[in-house]
């Protein structure tokens, strides 16, 4: 495998996908960034590859050599962007642990007693993730109670399943 | 050739194999009376997918710099992927955590789950959980930074976010003797 090529066709994707993230969440974060991520860093992406193979395929310049690169960049581009998408809701979102480790260096040792957390923090944090729940129609109300849609069923399922594979006790975590 | 194409397609797979794998050596180690819990579980496997993968490119010979390069750079990138959306969605997020709760129970209780949240409660968990991961040291009830190496790797993320122009989401963390408050 050419995997200098491999490597600088990934390394180029994931540079223009980078550049596009940051210069359009300067300008205006997308409120449904998912999607966004879907559009612009997998089927544009993915359209432009295809277009380029057809077009050399076409010419008749296109080697399997070639072609594995072109792959292998795609498969290491994809792998790159799903572990970025993986980290994004800790950019956008503050974890609490870090937080306190952030508080600590600027202000140095704290009393155990000197720290506290704004009343509404606990709810604020859970309403956030309950409102994301509902919108994207994993939940619906019933009352004072959330049940899960046929959706939010099927996802919940497949999470059960992968801890079960994982052999992570049931109730553990969270 | 060939082995190239099925390169490819396992690195692709990885994922997926590193849950088998995972399954597999968590049961086995239990067997043996040893539970070391999904995270270091999954670290572990890191460790050992590249002295696999070490020993397969130098066992193949032949393989130059780059190629062992992007093998290298591709399967850590898999790995992680293996590790974020398997193992810590389904262990440490509070969406999944409000979806399997809701699967199991039938329904989410906002109210007790709001108890469970309250913001005393929440503290106290953290500073426990922080206090194991040995990132903070609590003597003589004064908390100080022990080795908190998730707060080096945190500063590419808080960098980023400066980057982008996010607040990232206000927790409000309150000193009472400056009486300042953070996002």
């Amino acid at each position: 495998m050419n995997g200098a090529a491999a490597l600088v066709i990934a390394a180029a994707l994931f540079s223009y996908a980078l550049v596009l993230h940051v210069v359009t969440w300067r300008l205006r974060a997308p409120p449904k960034y998912l999607y966004w991520f879907l559009k612009y860093w997998l089927l544009l992406p993915l359209a432009v590859v295809c277009a380029i193979l057809a077009v050399e395929g076409l010419r008749g310049e296109l080697s399997a050599s070639q072609l594995l690169a072109w792959l292998g960049g795609f498969l290491t581009y994809l792998a790159l962007c799903a572990s970025f998408i993986l980290i994004y809701p800790a950019i956008s979102m503050s974890s609490l642990s870090l937080e306190i480790l952030h508080h600590l260096r600027r202000h140095g040792p704290q009393r155990e007693d000197a720290l506290s957390l704004a009343d509404q923090s606990g709810m604020a944090m859970l309403e956030v993730r309950r409102d994301n729940l509902m919108h994207s129609g994993m939940f619906r109300a019933d009352g004072d109670r959330l049940v899960l849609t046929a959706k939010g069923r099927l996802v919940a399922s497949m999470i059960d399943g992968v801890r079960w594979a994982l052999a992570i006790p049931r109730g553990s975590g969270g | 050739m060939e082995r190239h194409w099925i390169a490819i397609l396992a690195l692709g797979a990885l994922p997926f194999v590193l849950v088998v794998v995972h399954g597999l050596l968590a049961r086995l180690l239990r067997l043996v009376g040893v539970d070391l819990g999904p995270q270091p579980t999954a670290i572990v496997i890191v460790l050992l997918l590249n002295v696999a993968l070490a020993i397969a490119l130098v066992a193949g010979g032949g393989t130059s710099f780059w190629d062992a390069g992007y093998v290298l750079v591709t399967a850590n990138a898999m790995w992680f992927v293996y590790f974020q959306v398997f193992v810590n969605l389904s262990l440490t997020s509070l969406h999944a955590r409000l979806v399997l709760q809701a699967l199991w129970r039938g329904s989410v209780d906002m109210q007790s789950l709001a108890e469970e949240y309250d913001s005393r409660m929440l503290l106290a968990t953290r500073l426990s959980r922080l206090q194991k991961l040995r990132q903070i040291a609590i003597a003589a009830g004064v908390i100080t930074l022990d080795w908190p190496y998730l707060l080096w790797l945190s500063y590419p993320i808080y960098w980023w976010r400066n980057l982008i122009g996010m607040e990232g989401e206000s927790l409000q963390l309150i000193d009472p003797q400056d009486r300042t408050t953070r996002p």
